[in-house]
């Protein structure tokens, strides 16, 4: 592989990496106040549905990723209603999330957005920054993305700074922890949950937005083909920070990007395999690297 | 208010189970068999693998079936999205229902199809890109593609100034490594010195994959870009887009609008006459549950369709190409290999 080539490997594996990063960051918030997500994945595809069909009826990308944000906060609140009120199971509201939102998205792209021409909508453009971006090799996969990329990793330093260093992480923490206790304390641990779980959907819809509305221009069925349960494990692999996180994804991208371009390249190797090698080597790098660490006690348990 | 709360838990619940189940549409719903017998009208079901929606082999599967409503008139229902584990129960619904014939579109359907068509007898069952018979009431529907790819393979490789064209596809088994051989053989009789690369990105419907394989393959020199997808395209459409001078050439219909910047030329081979062919056997009696093979028909029209990115020279010279395929004078070799 040249330069060039590695370069390019690295722009795609830092576009990959942005929407997964957008859902588990806000899974990682959403987890450590106790509130799981299985529907991660749906709370992304009704981001990207929404997102398109705002972009397609406002004629606007900003707009579109608006939408997509109230998309997920929707799927976020049937989860809040079903769980933090009617303390349903959180595993069970999120499997069948998941199901509605496939379901409620294949339709509606039948319905509203019609299968064909009417689909596609503008992407955002790569802003360039100067210099930065002419550093060989990272410059271009660091410095010359769109917009949302840019925000999705500095939402990284962000997340750490609000769960280690604000009151607010802390009592975020507690809630995650022992909701007793905290509630014990003051803290009120339902409303604490609710924010949470509405920022995570809000994020997984951005997300969701990312895929649809950076990269591909047009909404289809299934269209994060499980990217969301990639986020969702990234959060555990990541040990429920963000900077662990935040390299779990890019580990995975970046085997990711690596894999569908060494087809490209020659490579003779079973296309089976290569499909594998991003999940292998997450999984064998972060068993192998990552010093355990335990999940939040009360995590998925209702109070 | 617990009432009211748990009359809306139950109707939410209901609301899921039809959001979450594939879509069932029938012309005719609530008619059973009598009303067969008592109008004479053909009823077939149509049971595709994925969705309607995906621009691609389910798209004609659908396509297949207005086809079939139009030309015989016939009563046409289809479910789609559904999973190989429950073919045999959705064969099962229709024969009971009293349809006369079962179309399972795609060579994964034909477990259901063997073993339900031996517990309905009177009712027939074809697998379309399946090869089961069984000399009574289970047939099967297959062309000969590479003559149809071997076309688009010709035109991609005249159309390519870089002298490498790239086709893209989900997962390899015989019927999509044939559409690849055909192309790479169809490239290789316009231009001996062409280069065909490949990339299965492992799944049709993914088109972020597809877009970063298609990425890839540009950045390897290809100009023209052919492949077998269903909601993949919409990624390579976007890549190309984002390419200098890249065209693309995809599949079933002309389909330019979807991205009039790059879409030069589809290889037309939407099997809907080949399904109405054989339904028309089935009215006649002639059914006899075998397996039909179809080849590029002398009377099929345009194997290729030209959008204002196709120069003409290049479209004429394709359509002659296929004139020598349909009179046997090219034979595009069959070949089921998956690349290793």
């Amino acid at each position: 592989m040249t330069s060039s080539s590695i370069s390019l490997l690295l722009v795609a594996a830092i576009s990959l990496a942005a929407p997964l990063l957008y859902a588990a960051l806000g899974e990682t918030i959403s987890e450590n106040a106790g509130v799981i997500n299985i529907q991660l994945e749906g709370m992304m595809l009704v981001g990207a549905f929404t997102g398109v069909y705002g972009a397609h009826v406002f004629h606007s990308t900003w707009l579109g990723f608006l939408c997509a944000v109230a998309g997920g906060v929707a799927l976020a609140a049937v989860h809040g209603v079903a769980c933090l009120v009617f303390r349903a199971n959180q595993i069970v509201s999120g499997v069948v999330l998941n199901i509605l939102a496939l379901g409620a998205t294949s339709y509606g792209l039948v319905v509203l957005l019609g299968s064909s021409a009417g689909n596609s909508v503008p992407t955002l453009a790569r802003v360039r920054i100067p210099l930065l971006s002419s550093i060989p090799v990272i410059g271009p996969a660091l410095f010359d993305q769109n917009v949302m990329v840019y925000v999705a990793f500095l939402l990284v330093p962000v997340v750490w700074w609000v769960l280690r260093r604000t009151g607010f992480g802390l009592a975020l923490q507690a809630v995650g922890e022992r909701p007793q206790a905290a509630s014990s304390l003051g803290v009120a641990v339902a409303r604490m949950r609710w924010l949470a779980l509405l920022i995570c959907g809000a994020l997984a819809g951005l997300g969701g937005g990312q895929l649809t509305l950076a990269g591909l221009g047009a909404f289809t069925q299934n269209v994060t083909a499980g990217r969301g349960f990639i986020a969702l494990a990234a959060v555990v692999f990541g040990g429920w920070r963000p900077w662990g996180v935040l390299g779990a994804i890019l580990l995975f991208s970046t085997a990711d990007a690596f894999q569908i371009r060494a087809q490209a390249f020659g490579a003779h190797i079973p296309y089976q395999f290569l499909a594998m090698l991003p999940y292998l080597v997450t999984i064998l790098a972060l068993a192998v690297l990552v010093r355990r660490r335990r999940a939040p006690s009360a995590l998925g348990v209702n109070v | 208010m617990r009432i009211q709360l748990r009359v809306a838990a139950g109707a939410s619940i209901v609301l899921l189970a039809l959001a979450g189940c594939g879509g069932s549409s029938g012309s005719g719903s609530g008619s059973g068999a009598a009303d067969a017998a008592s109008t004479g009208k053909l009823k077939v079901a149509f049971i595709l693998p994925g969705s309607p929606t995906d621009q691609g082999y389910n798209a004609d599967g659908k396509r297949s079936a207005d086809l079939v409503k139009k030309e015989l008139g016939a009563d046409v229902a289809v479910t789609d999205n559904v999973a190989v584990p429950n073919q045999a129960d959705v064969y099962r619904q229709y024969a009971a229902k009293g349809y006369n014939v079962v179309i399972g579109w795609g060579g994964q359907f034909t477990d259901g199809a063997t073993s339900v068509s031996a517990e309905f007898p009177k009712t027939d069952f074809i697998v379309v890109n399946g090869a089961s018979e069984n000399g009574s009431n289970l047939g099967s529907i297959d062309t000969d593609i590479e003559q149809w790819e071997f076309v688009r393979g010709f035109a991609a490789a005249k159309l390519s100034k870089s002298g490498t064209i790239a086709w893209v596809g989900g997962q390899c088994f015989p019927a999509t490594a044939a559409n690849l051989h055909g192309v790479e053989e169809g490239a290789k009789y316009a231009n001996p010195g062409v280069k065909v690369l490949s990339t299965f990105t492992g799944d049709f419907e993914d088109p972020t994959k597809a877009q970063q394989a298609t990425q890839a393959l540009m950045g390897n020199g290809a100009d023209v870009i052919t492949g077998n997808l269903n909601n993949g395209w919409f990624g390579v459409y976007k890549a190309a887009e984002g390419g200098q001078g890249v065209t693309v050439a995809n599949e079933w219909i002309e389909s330019s609008n979807l991205a009039p910047g790059v879409i030069a030329a589809a290889v037309l081979k939407s099997q809907g006459k080949f399904v109405v062919d054989v339904l028309k056997k089935v009215q006649d009696g002639a059914f006899g549950g075998k397996h039909y093979q179809f080849p590029l028909p002398a009377d099929w029209g345009p194997a290729l369709s030209q959008s204002k990115l196709l120069p003409n020279d290049v479209y004429q010279a394709a359509l002659d190409v296929q004139k020598k395929i349909s009179d046997g004078s090219i034979k595009p070799k069959h070949d089921e290999t998956c690349p290793k």
